[in-house]
């Protein structure tokens, strides 16, 4: 059935051709990086009443905010600074928030401005939390910090519990190097299969 | 539209030249038949499709044990535990021992 003449080989062979224009392509055109782009969305830096900043990929064993995580409370320390809302709110696991609480009380932000959202395991999960935790405040317009890539599942999670989002993304011009790039597909995938999975399950 | 940096040219000029040197070689010094290029391209793209074909069932497999894990135990594990660049080279080597192991001898 499987004989390596047969149409069985010629179908791992086309598979393997497929493989390798993607390797090609994926690592030496802008593709991830305009995908990247297309799903952040346009940046929408306005007033808000709150900027959230959702978990990405928490902490390193020494508790060091991975990249991606310092890179989102960087960009929502410097909006906070230039005063676009009076609440920063950090969600993830439990190492990544207290780490990103941390790096922004050093950063100058006053705790009591701060909203530790502790708890939540998945996106879903930091949709419900922050409803809980931020609708008691009064809060229903958000700033969205997060990854280009990020941006469709949470920006639609957190408005069909109300808020009104506007996008923030960090990183949004991607990467500049063809194994960064490469990579970076790969997370495309790994999100838009959890966007389908979400759809499929109903939660958004 | 594609601003390409010149810089970006330099990994796969490096990749074209020693494949032109490797091809000399072993034209000229191995004395190896073109015929058995074509074989060996044909080879490298049977590894690489199963290296996908591995890689998606290891990748599938892990979605339906999370699933399973969090509906048995009630506890989280994140599906990103899958997105790791060492599943990629694992199944590499699967898919290795497997084309070997298919490979008619020549």
């Amino acid at each position: 059935m499987l004989a390596r003449t047969g149409w069985g080989a010629r179908l791992i062979r086309a598979i393997g051709g497929a493989t390798l224009a993607i390797i090609l392509v994926g690592g030496f055109t802008p593709l991830a990086n305009v995908i990247n782009a297309w799903m952040g969305g346009p940046s929408q830096i306005a007033p808000a009443e709150a900027i959230v900043v959702p978990g990405r990929g928490g902490v390193d064993v020494d508790e060091v905010l991975t990249n991606r995580s310092m890179r989102r409370t960087i960009r929502a320390v410097g909006l906070y600074r230039k005063s676009l809302a009076p609440l920063l709110v950090f969600s993830g696991d439990g190492g990544e928030v207290d780490a990103r609480v941390r790096l922004a009380v050093s950063l100058g932000v006053p705790v009591d401005h701060i909203v530790a959202a502790h708890g939540a395991n998945t996106t879903r999960e930091e949709a419900a939390l922050l409803d809980q935790l931020l609708r008691p405040r009064g809060v229903a317009r958000v700033l969205l910090v997060a990854d280009p890539i990020d941006m469709p599942r949470t920006r639609a999670l957190l408005q069909r519990r109300g808020f009104t989002v506007l996008g923030a993304p960090s990183a949004s011009s991607g990467p500049g190097d063809p194994e960064s790039r490469l990579s970076l597909l790969r997370d495309i995938g790994t999100e838009l299969s959890a966007y389908v999975y979400y759809r499929l399950r109903g939660w958004m | 539209m594609f601003d390409m940096d010149p810089q970006e040219l330099l990994l796969p000029s490096l990749v074209v030249v020693t494949s032109l040197v490797a091809y000399l070689v072993g034209r000229r010094l191995l004395r190896l038949p073109r015929a058995r290029l074509r074989r060996a391209a044909a080879r490298a793209l049977e590894a690489l499709g199963l290296l996908m074909l591995f890689g998606v069932v290891n990748v599938g497999l892990g979605i339906a044990f999370v699933l399973a894990y969090r509906g048995i135990t009630g506890e989280f594990l994140s599906f990103y535990l899958l997105n790791d660049a060492v599943l990629g080279i694992l199944s590499l080597v699967q898919a290795l021992i497997f084309q070997w192991w298919w490979a008619r001898p020549d």
